[in-house]
């Protein structure tokens, strides 16, 4: 069944016929949309002061596992949604970059916070302007640091994303997959 | 010495028998977990989680969110483009090209007005350094965007809507209502001085300037005190 | 408005000294009997190339504090080789000089012959220039990749130790979940034990300095918030009192004691923090959701004030940004009958539980000397027996009018310095229920001098000269006259001074921060030999790093 899935198709997306199995696998990228969207385990890589924050959004005020994300696991190989918060200087930037890749996927990446989006305020000689030199990034938070809530508005706007059937910028191993021979 | 407390006398190295045989401690400590426990259950409008987007906290009046941009009441923007907020602000995320207005008595206004909300830290700068009341913030603080040319927000985005401020409130702004402070004169209430149109008329053909007579009158800020005297008949 | 001078007004003592001399007057400053200055506080750069009136271009500029006379004293150390700077080290009198001299090598291209690991510290390595050098842009960048970092040198070679086993070297960090902030700890372990460690930080080294002189006065207050960004008002409180101090401006009680008041609520979030992360790190992790409690009650009481849970920007040199809200009171003295509450509980699960006692009793022991020579203050220091405390040692904004104790405890484990958080965070709430006592119901909270602090909004949109003050104070900055000064608080972390050099434009001229954090991490790689990597952890928590403040 794998291999017959399309590359992109928008939940509720337009079959190619009619025939039963076309709405059936429809039907069952909106069933791993929906799942995908609400197990998000986070990995918080938490730099600086966004990081404070993040620990108020998993902290019982605002219960970040409320929306599934019980725990945060500090394992890229264990998490599939990358919330960097916090600014990314030049000397840690290889270090995102490797746990990005370490990742699998699906992945997403949330970019928490101005200093992380695009480097604040921090114009400086040592501080990446913005984690998208580096990494794609799905979803930008302003916000210094950005309110417990604004990050978990942020969260749903990717659940809107992930429901719509993006699994991912880098979707190379999707490709991948259709192009096997059947 | 007096005034200094040494605690590591309170706490003896060397536990009670009963500290050490643990299950006395377990016991202990699971009476203050189950008691937070059974306190929340009892009653669950105590828990203190807020159950965000269905409930919002309530930030003060002073929360420093979204910037708006106020109007005067005939509709245009307050913003007379005088820079103030772009060098005040840290980060250098405001953008504004100024323009000539053609009312004298509005003098400029911005033609663009951008903030880079991607760079900006909300720290309210702007809102201390405005002198004409122009610049605001909200309680907004719902903003998340999936590329970063979506967070430049320009002036339609920027301009105060009724909508935003019943949905979410005005938040950092520079004086607050009982505090004494009386809000600069609408402009738009000034009156139509005779010669306003002169600058039109400037502008269609080869008039030469003639000599503008500055004399005491609205344009020219008079103090307190001035304005306590009669006004005098133009 | 008449300045009263007193002794706190004036600056402090300083000595001037060539290069080949420094290292003599360092043995006489510690050692004789009549100055005694055995803790040693800063050690910067400045680079006085578009200053006038200095001899050379380069200048290092030293603090130093004596326990036993109480009493801080400045050495300048005039360079005047300005193609290749080089200051003999003073490592061997103060070993908490090592890592502030490579700092000065890093960011000024001070050498320190005689320095045993002369690397860059704080930018990374494929760096190419010193960023604070008055001729280096502040935005250029150079690119940073994995293999560039620099591992110790013994890091690489594998030792064959005892019994022909090899010792396997790991690096803990820098993104790890026990390191607070991002640290990297390059240890070699032989089994579970660390036989040699190194550290190396810079991770976050956001160019707080390089930006504090391209900004003008009051526009560095929203980056001193991101300093100690668990406890933000304190950065600022420190820095705005040091400009304060130059420009001779006094702030009125209210606003001073809104400015205690909130700095001990936020040394309370401070400590709240520490303890609840290290607990997590050992593995108790309720006390963590309890003590957010504490901070989220907090931020509801600065949130009223400002505007902003975290990152305040709540002073303005003069002053604070606007006034408390009308119910402040009221709100300060519920927060007063809450936070007792959990630290009650928090010490309920934890103070007799054998599990924590062993983890954290007897690890990470540093002993008064120890604790003395490597620089450390703050809870630290406390912890291993000295009772220094700037609020007690140099009173500033009321402290000396409060009933208070400093806590101290004499083991210097880490569960000493858990306990003495938490006595201080007692301490803490007794200081602010005496000051709500005295908390004048009206008042101004700002200066009355616009010079320095601009004009209430009313005067702003109605009097013609107040307007010019706010634009003159909006473009330019505050005027403040040319000079240098050191001013040093209480952070919750220990001493956290500010040295600002001025040369009478809008902004500083070189603003240096004396991290409480950096001679505390610099101390970890020291503390943590013999130990496991566990006691590290567990240390490491009681640390208290933060790296916005370590890297800066």
């Amino acid at each position: 069944m794998a291999k017959n899935l399309p590359v992109h198709s928008p939940a509720g997306g337009e079959g190619k016929g009619s025939t039963g199995a076309d709405f059936f696998v429809t039907r069952l990228e909106e069933m791993v949309g929906w799942a995908r969207k609400n197990s998000l385990w986070p990995f918080p890589f938490a730099t600086a002061c966004c990081g404070i924050e993040f620990m108020s959004v998993a902290a019982a005020h605002y219960d970040i596992s409320r929306f599934g994300s019980e725990v945060v696991r500090f394992s890229p190989r264990q998490a599939d949604l990358l919330i960097v918060a916090g600014t990314v200087t030049d000397k840690m930037a290889p270090v995102l970059r490797k746990i990005y890749d370490q990742m699998a996927e699906p992945k997403w990446v949330i970019s928490m916070g101005v200093c992380a989006s695009s480097g604040g305020f921090y114009r400086a000689y040592h501080v990446t302007q913005g984690i998208d030199e580096i990494i794609p990034v799905d979803v930008y938070v302003p916000g210094c640091p950005p309110t417990p809530e604004e990050l978990i508005f942020a969260i749903l706007q990717l659940q809107k994303k992930i429901a719509a059937g993006e699994m991912s910028r880098d979707n190379r191993s999707a490709r991948f997959a259709a192009e096997q021979p059947a | 010495m007096s005034g200094v407390i040494d605690v590591s006398r309170r706490n003896p190295d060397r536990l009670t028998l009963l500290q050490r045989l643990y299950i006395p401690e377990i016991l202990r400590g699971m009476s203050v977990t189950l008691r937070h426990l059974v306190r929340n259950l009892a009653n669950m409008k105590r828990l203190p989680t807020i159950l965000y987007p269905e409930m919002k906290r309530n930030y003060s009046g002073r929360f420093r969110g979204k910037h708006i941009l106020k109007a005067r009441e005939d509709g245009t923007l307050k913003c007379v483009a005088c820079y103030m907020c772009q060098q005040a602000c840290p980060a250098e995320c405001i953008t504004i090209v100024a323009g000539e207005h053609p009312k004298i008595a509005y003098e400029k206004y911005p033609v663009v007005f951008d903030i880079d909300m991607m760079r900006c830290v909300f720290c309210g700068f702007c809102v201390d350094a405005c002198p004409k009341d122009a610049i605001w913030m909200t309680r907004n603080y719902e903003m998340a965007f999936f590329n970063r040319e979506d967070a430049v927000y320009s002036i339609d985005r920027l301009r105060e809507t009724p909508e935003e401020i019943q949905t979410h409130g005005y938040g950092y702004r520079p004086y607050y209502p009982g505090d004494g402070t009386t809000p600069p004169t609408d402009a738009s209430r000034l009156p139509v001085l005779p010669g306003s149109g002169e600058r039109d008329r400037l502008r269609e053909g080869n008039v030469a300037l003639p000599d503008r007579d500055l004399g005491p009158g609205p344009l020219n800020a008079p103090s307190q005190a001035a304005r306590q005297q009669a006004p005098k008949s133009t | 408005m008449a300045s009263r001078t007193s002794v706190a007004d004036l600056d402090l003592p300083t000595v001037t000294v060539a290069p080949q001399d420094w290292p003599v007057l360092a043995h006489f400053l510690r050692d004789d009997p009549g100055c005694q200055y055995d803790l040693f506080l800063d050690l910067c750069g400045v680079d006085n190339l578009r200053r006038r009136g200095q001899p050379t271009r380069f200048e290092l500029v030293v603090h130093l504090h004596s326990l036993s006379r109480n009493n801080h004293v400045r050495v300048r150390v005039a360079i005047p080789d300005a193609e290749a700077p080089s200051v003999p080290t003073v490592e061997d009198v103060w070993p908490a000089a090592n890592w502030f001299e490579r700092e000065a090598w890093d960011l000024y291209g001070i050498a320190f012959p005689g320095h045993p690991n002369l690397h860059r510290i704080l930018c990374h390595d494929a760096f190419v220039g010193h960023p604070l050098r008055k001729d280096y842009a502040p935005g250029q960048r150079w690119f940073f990749a994995e293999e560039d970092l620099r591992m110790p040198e013994w890091s690489k070679k594998t030792d064959v130790e005892v019994d022909h086993f090899e010792t396997q070297t790991i690096s803990i960090g820098p993104s790890h979940p026990a390191t607070h902030g991002i640290i990297h700890l390059v240890a070699r372990l032989d089994g579970e034990r660390i036989v040699r460690a190194e550290t190396m930080i810079g991770y976050l080294h956001r160019c707080f300095e390089k930006m504090a002189e391209t900004h003008h006065w009051n526009q560095v207050i929203p980056y001193c918030d991101r300093l100690n960004y668990v406890s933000a008002m304190i950065n600022g409180v420190g820095y705005v009192r040091t400009v304060e101090k130059m420009l001779g401006v006094e702030v009125p009680d209210r606003g001073r004691l809104v400015r205690t008041i909130l700095s001990e609520f936020s040394r309370i979030m401070d400590h709240c923090v520490c303890i609840g992360a290290n607990l997590v790190d050992i593995g108790a992790l309720t006390n963590f959701i309890y003590l957010y409690q504490n901070r989220e009650n907090i931020y509801d009481l600065i949130e009223a004030c400002c505007g902003a849970r975290l990152t305040v920007s709540y002073v303005r040199v003069g002053g604070l940004a606007v006034d408390v809200p009308g119910d402040f009171v009221p709100r300060c003295r519920a927060l007063l009958d809450s936070i007792p509450v959990f630290l009650r509980d928090v010490e309920k699960l934890v103070d007799a539980n054998r599990i924590v006692r062993n983890r954290l009793s007897g690890t990470g022991v540093v002993t008064k000397e120890q604790a003395i020579g490597w620089g450390l203050t703050g809870p630290m220091l406390r912890a291993s027996g000295v009772p220094y405390d700037v609020r007690r040692a140099r009173p500033y904004d009321f402290y000396d009018k409060f009933d208070w104790d400093v806590p101290i405890a004499s083991d210097g484990d880490n569960f000493a310095r858990y306990l003495v958080r938490m006595e201080e965070m007692r301490q803490s709430l007794k200081i602010i229920r005496q000051a709500l006592e005295i908390f004048p119901s009206s008042g101004p909270v700002n200066s009355d001098d616009w010079r320095v602090v601009l004009p209430p909004k009313d005067a702003v949109y109605h009097d013609m000269e107040s307007l010019i003050y706010h634009f003159k104070l909006v473009m330019e900055g505050i005027r403040v006259p040319s000079g240098e000064r050191y001013e040093w608080i209480e952070g919750s972390n220990g001493e956290l001074g500010f040295y600002a050099v001025s040369d009478g434009r809008g902004g500083p001229y070189r603003l240096k921060v004396r991290p409480p954090c950096f001679p505390n991490m610099a101390a970890f790689e020291k503390i943590v030999l013999g130990g496991t990597i566990s006691d590290a952890v567990a240390t490491l928590g009681t640390l208290n790093i933060i790296a916005g403040e370590l890297d800066r």
